[in-house]
């Protein structure tokens, strides 16, 4: 500490203040395990060892002062602090792995990735699906979204989707136009809509939404819908319109901390199945329960 | 690296200390301040916290002119003081606060003659309250985007829910419960960060931050609250407090029992020990944990081991501090309060024992706690310790409380005073001396506090500091405003404003409102206060919730002359209305 008090008589203190990350553990142990000496709490700043500053006598009209600070270009100073107070860029990402088995014992894998980079305003979103279901090469979905925040709890969305069908002959690869709402509705509802528009007229609604039930503060349910529906499809692979996907179910998960989640997942499934094309079979629809357990990462 | 609560970890100090030193001045002094920054890659700032000075001495990076201190730069801060009592100093730029920039400041009145008769003390302490993480400022801010609830350990779950359906019906249940879900809001929500260690002085609990008094003494206890996000309520059992100064400025005496103290403000209290051993009691409002100081007679060998109090039962937000009126006190909520006074009180007489180590040892674990479970099994050792002493008549409030075991009561403002006690309020508060500017409002300033916790996002007159099209609040030198604070948002929010003190209409007259430099505006309601503009320049005026300022709840006040600086436009006014007493502020 280099704090120093020149004689009462002059009336003029002058202190050394010296701002300072840590130099080594040791001293930092030391420091915070510093006597508990408690009485001399008071007087140790005066009974430091000083460093004399130089000082001048300057005498200071404070008014002149900040009329001179005013006239300058505050401008420029204010624009390095605004990012201090709200222009902030930050970043959330989650990665969901889980193992699911349908109701005749077919396993499959699957990865989502959720992340967003941004400031209150302006983000981008990345979401990205793997899924790999047994005997069968994995599939993979994935989306890059500009979000604007319009109200207190929405963003809108919009950007493209991707989507590679190695299990298909011919279009492996589709392209989608993608635009959505993202964010709390009233209730606690963690809800996301998008549409889609693709190549081969494809016209496409989903919906997710979810809400955390909590048991304890780290025992937590959470009851979530996720539906597709197809306006139309005129692709080679296409899916019956109508409502083409319904799950429901109850994601339990146990917060280890914030960034450890493992879950169960207990979910009811609808299929509306595929249409008749020259390339593929019609196939019926199908419902089943679907079991999962898996772990969530945030960072 | 420090270490604070057994993890070491990297945080910043000053002159090589974690906690920034004391630093002392007498009232007419001219200060200089040499501060350099030897931190690697960021810039730095000091603010003097209540002092009145020139703008560019006030250490606002982007005020004034004042670009802060680049690192391994300095800035020579140089000012008159003309004020005197109890302040501090602490950083201006990004988290640095929370990351241990920040210190006490005192100011003697000049010849450290007491500015009242009342004030006279042998002893003088500075009391300074803080909360620290084992998590960087920087990365709490990170998570609270993250997810706001990343802190938030006190949630309701399924079953409170069910309780409470039990105890009210489902329609209660429901209509209580509809609104915080349609503004997606929590009941719980009283402080956004949790995990913290409580401090005194940079004391940890257990380290226990001692001050030695001789029986027949006064002595002066100078409270700052240094938190970034904590307020604490705060209490000595079985002594009386007489607070004489309110945010440095000297008040009327107001003898009292407790007092809740908001970030960064401060109170002077004079006490008058006589027993061996006081404990200092700061319980943060969420109820997570204390900051713990002790008074011990001189010569007397101190306790070896600290006993932790019992945490008192956590509020649970009401309608009424969302702002919307229609709240209901009803009956039980009302009971429970007054048996939980008693029970506070029984423990205080009997705490001596096995619970309280039982208590010390969960306050080291404190940050992975349920604390609905902490709350529940404090109740539970209490009771036994109650068995065990056949206590007279605190036994039949207790059993009543056993069978109904409640664990929260209702509203901010309820800290479980027990019956009897006085907690100090605002409108106890009398400036010491007649305010010289005792003009109405020529204007009245009308300053919109809000947020939604989902996002983290926090702002004044729904702009944050950031925004593109903020704009700053004019005023004329020399005019009389009334800064009128309407809180949206269901937090409370201390409001700070810098380079000068306003007066708090609290109900006192003109002549006796009291000075303030941090007023708090509990969850949805309404404080105002007067301020006479005599100091050019610009001054921030801010949430001093770090990470809500952080996040964008800070302004900007202009004082400037008009006729000179032909800058300044009509600011937006609103008819001033006369003083009426219902926005005074109840905390």
């Amino acid at each position: 500490m280099h704090i120093i008090k020149q004689s009462s008589k002059m009336k003029r203190y002058t202190q050394l203040i010296v701002v300072s990350g840590i130099a080594s553990s040791l001293g930092g142990f030391a420091y915070a395990h510093e006597a508990h000496n408690q009485m001399l709490q008071m007087n140790q700043a005066s009974q430091q060892q000083m460093v004399v500053m130089e000082t001048s006598k300057a005498d200071h009209h404070k008014h002149e002062q900040s009329k001179l600070a005013y006239s300058s270009d505050v401008q420029d100073a204010e624009h390095s602090h605004h990012n201090e107070h709200g222009g902030q860029i930050y970043q959330s990402t989650s990665l969901e792995n889980a193992w699911t088995v349908d109701e005749d014992g077919n396993g499959s894998v699957s990865t989502e990735l959720k992340t967003w980079v941004g400031t209150d305003e302006n983000k981008i979103f990345i979401k990205a699906h793997v899924e790999k279901a047994e005997s069968e090469k994995a599939e993979t979905e994935a989306m890059t979204l500009y979000s604007r925040n319009i109200a207190d709890f929405w963003d809108i969305q919009a950007g493209v989707r991707y989507q590679y069908q190695p299990e298909h002959q011919l279009d492996q690869d589709q392209w989608s136009a993608v635009f959505g709402l993202h964010g709390l509705a009233p209730y606690f509802f963690e809800t996301e809509a998008y549409v889609f528009a693709g190549q081969d007229q494809r016209w496409q609604l989903s919906l997710e939404t979810s809400r955390d039930l909590l048991f304890t503060q780290k025992l937590i349910a959470q009851p979530y819908l996720n539906a597709d529906v197809v306006l139309s499809d005129e692709s080679k692979y296409a899916k019956k319109s109508g409502l083409s996907k319904l799950q429901t179910g109850v994601q339990v998960r146990y917060e280890i901390n914030k960034k450890l989640m493992p879950f169960v997942d207990v979910a009811y499934a609808y299929l509306k199945g595929a249409e008749q094309t020259p390339w593929q079979a019609a196939s019926e629809s199908e419902k089943g329960w679907l079991y999962a357990t898996g772990l969530t990462l945030k960072f | 690296m420090v270490n604070v609560t057994g993890k070491p970890v990297q945080r910043i100090t000053v002159n090589g200390k974690f906690i920034a030193p004391l630093l002392e001045f007498e009232e007419g002094d001219e200060a200089v301040i040499h501060v350099h920054n030897q931190l690697k890659d960021q810039d730095t700032s000091l603010h003097w916290h209540g002092l009145l000075l020139p703008g560019l001495m006030d250490g606002v990076p982007g005020f004034n002119g004042f670009k802060g201190i680049k690192p391994n730069g300095s800035f020579e801060y140089r000012f008159k003081v003309r004020q005197n009592g109890t302040y501090w100093y602490h950083a201006h730029s990004k988290g640095q606060e929370q990351d241990g920039l920040y210190g006490p400041l005192v100011i003697y009145p000049k010849g450290k003659q007491p500015v009242a008769k009342h004030e006279n003390a042998e002893r003088d302490y500075v009391v300074m309250l803080s909360d620290f993480h084992e998590t960087k400022s920087d990365k709490i801010m990170a998570n609270l985007k993250k997810s706001a609830e990343y802190y938030q350990n006190q949630r309701e779950t399924v079953a409170d829910v069910w309780s409470q359906v039990k105890d009210q019906g489902l329609k209660a249940t429901w209509q209580d419960r509809s609104m915080w879900n349609q503004m997606r809001m929590l009941k719980t929500d009283l402080s956004d960060v949790t995990g913290y260690t409580f401090l005194v002085n940079g004391k940890t609990p257990q380290q226990n931050w001692t001050g030695a008094f001789k029986v027949g003494e006064k002595v002066r206890l100078r409270f700052i609250n240094a938190s970034a996000m904590s307020f604490f309520d705060v209490r000595i059992p079985n002594l009386k407090m007489m607070v004489v100064s309110a945010d440095g400025q000297p008040v009327q005496p107001v003898p009292v029992d407790e007092f809740r103290i908001g970030a960064a403000e401060t109170y002077d209290v004079i006490v008058e020990p006589t027993q061996t051993h006081y404990q200092i009691q700061a319980e943060s409002i969420d109820r997570s944990g204390f900051a713990i100081a002790s008074l011990q007679k001189e010569m007397k060998p101190a306790q070896h081991t600290v006993t932790m109090p019992a945490a008192r039962p956590r509020a649970l937000l009401t309608m009424d501090d969302m702002g919307h009126g229609a709240h209901v006190q009803d009956e039980t909520s009302k009971m429970d309060h007054s048996q939980h006074a008693e029970m506070d009180k029984s423990k205080m007489d009997h705490s001596q024992h096995t619970q309280m180590s039982k208590m010390a040892m969960n306050h080291n674990a404190h940050g992975e706690m349920d604390m609905g479970d902490m709350n529940h099994k404090s109740h539970a050792d209490m009771n036994m310790s109650q068995m065990h002493h056949h206590s007279d008549k605190q036994q039949s409030s207790m059993s009543v409380t056993n069978q109904h075991k409640p664990q929260a009561v209702q509203g901010w403002a309820n800290a479980s005073t027990p019956v009897g006690h006085k907690a100090l309020q605002y409108t106890d508060l009398r400036a010491l001396t007649p305010q010289p500017d005792t003009r109405a409002a020529e204007r009245e300033l009308v300053i919109r506090l809000g947020g939604t916790m989902e996002r983290y996002i926090w702002t004044i007159d729904g702009k944050k500091f950031s925004d593109k099209d903020f704009e700053p609040l004019k005023v004329q030198y020399g005019e009389r405003i009334r800064l009128k604070f309407v809180n949206e948002s269901m937090m409370a929010h201390p409001m700070h404003l810098h380079g000068m003190f306003m007066q708090l209409e609290n109900g006192q007259s003109a002549a006796d409102m009291p000075n303030k430099h941090t007023v708090i505006v509990p969850p949805g309601k309404t404080v105002t206060a007067l301020l006479t503009a005599d100091e050019l320049g610009e001054w921030a005026i801010h949430c001093h919730l770090l990470y809500h300022m952080s996040a964008g709840m800070m302004s900007k006040l202009i004082v400037a002359n008009v006729n000179e600086a032909k800058t300044a436009t009509q600011p937006t006014s609103t008819p001033v209305q006369p003083s009426t007493g219902e926005s005074h502020a109840h905390h």
